[in-house]
């Protein structure tokens, strides 16, 4: 509390914060890409009374996810 | 006692991700542990890895869903 | 009478009662008392709110009491105060956030942290037994603080629109921007707040499940298990060992939930990669 580090800017070390929450992004993204895409399917079937593009959305929505992960933490 | 049988079945469908991304992890750490310059070229392959495991127990979280809702 | 029933009914079910052996999730709702009513519902007092009051009342008082004669030699109660304070400034905070940034967010971590890690604790000391985070509004409500606060900066740091430029990644073939940017929008937005509040919900609610499992299945087991009711004891002896491990999970989670929210802090302000 007392205790105060000279600020200057020469002295600042980043926080590792964003490399931190790699792991847990990593579960949120994959399950945002088959909810999106398959609640979307959901209901474009509702709609058109059709059937196949929950799945469709689904697989679809997986597939983006992992993608976008792939492009945020998997390339070097 | 009642109840959905497809809480179960999701229960039982994540035991296998759980136990590959254990693994996995397990691995990745032992890498870096063994040699830390392999760091950057392990960590793309271990999130990738991760990710295609994890991938089959949220497929099964989406179909307990789909089951429990619609079906 | 049944409002006070519930409440000591669900750990100590009477002999003659109807079993409460499989425990369900009905059974965390505990309401003390009715406070008001809006139409058809009646709004209760219950007993998580109750806690939430205790443990207020109790961080308060030890916080002005071990600090208000602070002096650089330490009394006991301040030094403890300070080990508290430090771990959350320098192992969180400033490990997280960055030297630069890390001050101005460390009362808002200290808080979070000391408040869930007392209602966390409640679940196993004796005379609360329950811990308030099993009912998903506490860590809702906890996640919507971390939730403002981090989109705020973000905002502040980026502007409006390039916060929303840092959320599409370089090297993207134009015509899947606009489904990244859906799903880069859902993450942001609801998934990850979602699986932050999850996370603390859901080890809460389970842990005390399980203990409440062996500890009352250890009881019925005794009452009408005729021959079973030798294993009652081991079922009592693995409940005194969960209870131990419940306490380093509670402690756990209340540091990851510190942890995760000084580390989005902390991607909200990095600079541009």
């Amino acid at each position: 509390m007392s205790s105060s580090e000279p600020a200057g800017p020469e002295e600042h070390t980043p926080g590792r914060g964003a490399q931190t929450h790699l792991a847990t992004d990593a579960i949120a993204y994959l399950l945002a890409g088959p909810f999106t895409f398959g609640g979307i399917g959901f209901g474009v079937d509702h709609l058109l009374g059709t059937w196949f593009v929950l799945p469709l959305g689904v697989l679809a929505g997986m597939a983006l996810s992992i993608y976008l992960l792939w492009l945020r933490y998997g390339t070097p | 006692m009642t109840g959905d049988i497809t809480l179960l079945g999701y229960g039982l469908s994540a035991i296998g991700p759980a136990i590959a991304v254990g693994l996995i992890f397990a691995a990745y750490i032992n890498g870096v542990a063994r040699q830390p310059e392999a760091q950057k070229l392990l960590q793309p392959i271990a999130i990738l890895g991760f990710a295609l495991a994890e991938a089959l127990a949220i497929f099964g979280l989406v179909l307990f869903f789909i089951a429990f809702f619609v079906g | 009478m049944s409002a006070t029933m519930t409440a000591a009914g669900t750990l100590l079910p009477m002999a003659g009662e109807e079993s409460h052996f499989p425990p369900t999730p009905a059974d965390f709702w505990q309401p003390l008392f009715p406070m008001f009513s809006l139409g058809e519902t009646t709004y209760y007092f219950t007993r998580p709110m109750a806690l939430i009051l205790i443990s207020f009342i109790v961080l308060t008082v030890w916080l002005l009491v071990s600090t208000r004669r602070a002096s650089v030699v330490p009394s006991k109660g301040q030094w403890f105060t300070e080990r508290v304070y430090d771990f959350v400034r320098n192992d969180i905070a400033r490990d997280m956030i960055g030297s630069r940034d890390f001050l101005r967010f460390t009362p808002l971590l200290f808080a979070l942290f000391t408040f869930i890690l007392l209602n966390n604790w409640f679940g196993i000391i004796p005379p609360f037994q329950n811990p308030t985070m099993a009912r998903v509004a506490f860590p809702i409500a906890l996640t919507l603080i971390v939730y403002v606060v981090y989109h705020w900066i973000g905002v502040q740091k980026h502007g409006l629109g390039g916060y929303f430029r840092f959320m599409i990644p370089p090297g993207l073939p134009s015509w899947l921007v606009p489904f990244i940017f859906l799903l880069e929008l859902m993450t942001f937005f609801i998934t990850r707040p979602l699986t932050l509040a999850l996370r603390l919900f859901g080890n809460m609610f389970a842990g005390h499940m399980l203990l409440v499992v062996f500890i009352i299945g250890g009881w019925e087991l005794l009452v009408h298990g005729g021959a079973l009711s030798l294993v009652a004891l081991p079922a009592w002896i693995m409940g005194a060992g969960l209870t131990v491990f419940e306490a380093l999970i509670q402690f756990l989670q209340a540091y990851v939930f510190v942890l995760l929210a000084a580390s989005y802090f902390g991607g909200a302000l990095a600079d541009e990669h």
